[in-house]
């Protein structure tokens, strides 16, 4: 789950912000509610972090009336590009594995 | 569960989130900031998301948060926040945090370091490793709210020690060109200086000022430890008291200083301001004299002048506007001039009076003649006060005879002993009829009024 998480991390998150802006735990948050429950605190707050770097995100901070400020991500232009590009991939690459590997598992 | 103090966890958080940033501390200050900003927040949050859902973790299975979490889990009341069991440990998630963030592993710059410098290798990993064991030891205590409670205490101590830190390096950087440390210097420069060296050092612990190179923490941290190194040593001296301080209570230290000064020499040599100046026994400041006649009897306003006819005075000006302690007499006190019958004040009429530190005002001085400083003087209605006699009588008796060398004087064994050769007017000691002690005849009465006495044409 970790080793295939970490290829899709990035599309993942960019989904969760695309969807609206949210701040890091608030985005962490939303990721385990959608299943991701295995997902690692740091992990999220580090992909955040490089995704703004990488101009994917824009980020803004909100003063909280109590307690630390929180720091706000919300998704760019570029980022909406990349999400989008991801996304194909990923439903080429989930084609192929799942021709691969075939459709035993109903369940699945 | 919110009813644990939000100020807990805060601090829990502040103390976790602090950790995770050193283990980044070597990508700069900036990369940390931009990889930690809300770090708080976002730990916090997660936080309250755990304790509302581990009480209730049964029922809903898909909750975040592993069942291990450490919060709440043992007593849900008073928990001791461990930040460590619910994230996992600062160092893990600061690994996980840069990973994620495609940043280096710390470990790698280790390399970096140690393929640089092999004895730099094995201080950082002995000192990573005692840092990292020294911090497992304590954490039984560490992670107590009392610890944080003490920690944040101790962390808002911190602007003292930025002060501390500028004095001493204010003290050490001048003390090549002869500053003496002193808490306010003398000198305009050594005020310069202090000036200076208190607001860059505030301010490189606010974190501002620090120039943007790679050596400049490790400057910053050498000469933080520096600092508190030399503080203590700095602070030792000057909390000695000094002769020349003004408002000091010269006479006990003034006794032990002219003590250890007395086993090299006679003289003073003048370690500070006014130590050459005023009357010195032996090493010692003298603040009074008493005189006693030939009969033992003491004297009073005795007028004293040296070979060269100047009037030798105890209080110089500046033993005027200070406090002296007197032997066997609590208190602190100014000593008082005699006045002249023209008025004058004479400072070489002894014993000199004093008056109680609180029944002074200041007024100014007469012989300032731009009026400017202010002297000590009695408030209206009270009189200065005689100092205690070191003897009510002198131990010894001068006989105005001069005793004839090789003259045998009836009663005396000390005149045979005597330098048949030696100067009249070097009179061996004459009869002692009280033996070396002090006579314990009463001193007349004193006369309350102040000394008055006849001006003189020496001054």
């Amino acid at each position: 789950m970790t080793q295939l998480l970490k290829g899709v991390l990035d599309a993942a998150v960019l989904a969760v912000v695309e969807q609206e802006d949210g701040y890091g735990y608030d985005v962490l948050r939303r990721l385990r509610a959608a299943g991701l429950a295995d997902i690692g605190d740091a992990s999220v707050y580090g992909t955040l972090r490089r995704l703004y770097s990488a101009g994917a995100l824009t980020s803004y901070v909100v003063p909280s009336d109590e307690g630390p400020h929180r720091k706000y991500y919300g998704i760019t232009a570029h980022g909406r590009q990349m999400l989008a590009t991801q996304r194909k991939e990923w439903q080429e690459f989930t084609g192929t594995v799942a021709g691969l590997l075939g459709n035993r598992n109903e369940a699945a | 569960m919110v009813t644990t103090s939000t100020e807990t966890l805060a601090a829990h958080v502040r103390g976790y989130a602090q950790a995770v940033r050193l283990h980044l501390d070597d990508l700069g200050p900036d990369v940390v900031d931009d990889l930690t900003d809300g770090l708080e927040a976002d730990l916090t949050d997660s936080l309250l998301d755990r304790t509302a859902t581990v009480p209730d973790a049964g029922r809903s299975p898909s909750a975040p948060g592993s069942p291990s979490g450490g919060v709440g889990s043992g007593a849900p009341g008073d928990a001791v926040l461990d930040l460590a069991a619910a994230f996992g440990p600062a160092a893990e998630y600061a690994a996980e945090l840069r990973e994620s963030a495609g940043l280096p592993p710390r470990a790698a710059q280790a390399n970096r370091l140690a393929r640089r410098w092999a004895l730099g290798r094995a201080v950082v990993v002995a000192w990573e490793l005692g840092s990292e064991r020294w911090a497992h030891a304590w954490r039984p205590l560490t992670s107590t709210p009392a610890w944080a409670g003490f920690r944040d205490f101790v962390r808002s101590l911190a602007p003292v020690w930025w002060v501390l830190r500028g004095w001493a390096a204010a003290m050490v950087l001048m003390y090549p060109f002869g500053g003496t440390p002193a808490i306010w210097p003398w000198s305009t420069p050594g005020r310069i200086v202090l000036l200076a060296a208190v607001v860059v050092s505030i301010q490189w612990g606010r974190g501002r000022w620090l120039p943007r190179l790679s050596w400049a923490p490790g400057l910053l941290r050498v000469a933080s430890v520096g600092a508190a190194v030399a503080v203590v040593p700095l602070l030792l001296y000057v909390s000695e008291d000094r002769p020349s301080d003004v408002g000091f209570s010269s006479y006990e230290a003034g006794w032990s200083d002219g003590y250890n000064e007395a086993q090299y020499s006679s003289v003073s040599d003048g370690g500070g301001y006014g130590d050459d100046t005023g009357v010195w026994v032996d090493g010692m400041q003298v603040s009074n004299l008493f005189v006693y006649d030939r009969n033992g009897d003491p004297i009073r306003d005795v007028q004293v002048f040296d070979d060269r006819g100047r009037p030798v005075r105890t209080m110089t000006a500046q033993g005027t506007a200070q406090t002296w302690t007197v032997p066997e007499l609590p208190g602190d006190w100014f000593f008082q001039p005699a006045i002249a019958s023209d008025g004058r004040e004479r400072w070489n009429v002894y014993p000199l009076r004093a008056v109680d530190v609180n029944d002074v005002e200041w007024v100014p001085d007469e012989s300032d003649p731009e009026w400017v400083t202010e002297v000590p003087r009695p408030l209206t209605g009270i009189q200065p006060t005689t100092m205690p006699w070191p003897f009510l009588k002198a131990p010894t008796d001068i006989p105005s005879k001069v005793v004839e060398p090789g003259t045998d004087e009836t009663g005396t064994g000390d005149a045979g002993t005597q330098d048949p050769d030696a100067p009249a007017t070097d009179a061996p000691a004459g009869t002692v009829p009280g033996g070396d002690r002090p006579a314990s005849d009463t001193v007349p009465d004193e006369d309350p009024a102040p000394a008055t006495v006849e001006a003189t044409e020496a001054d």
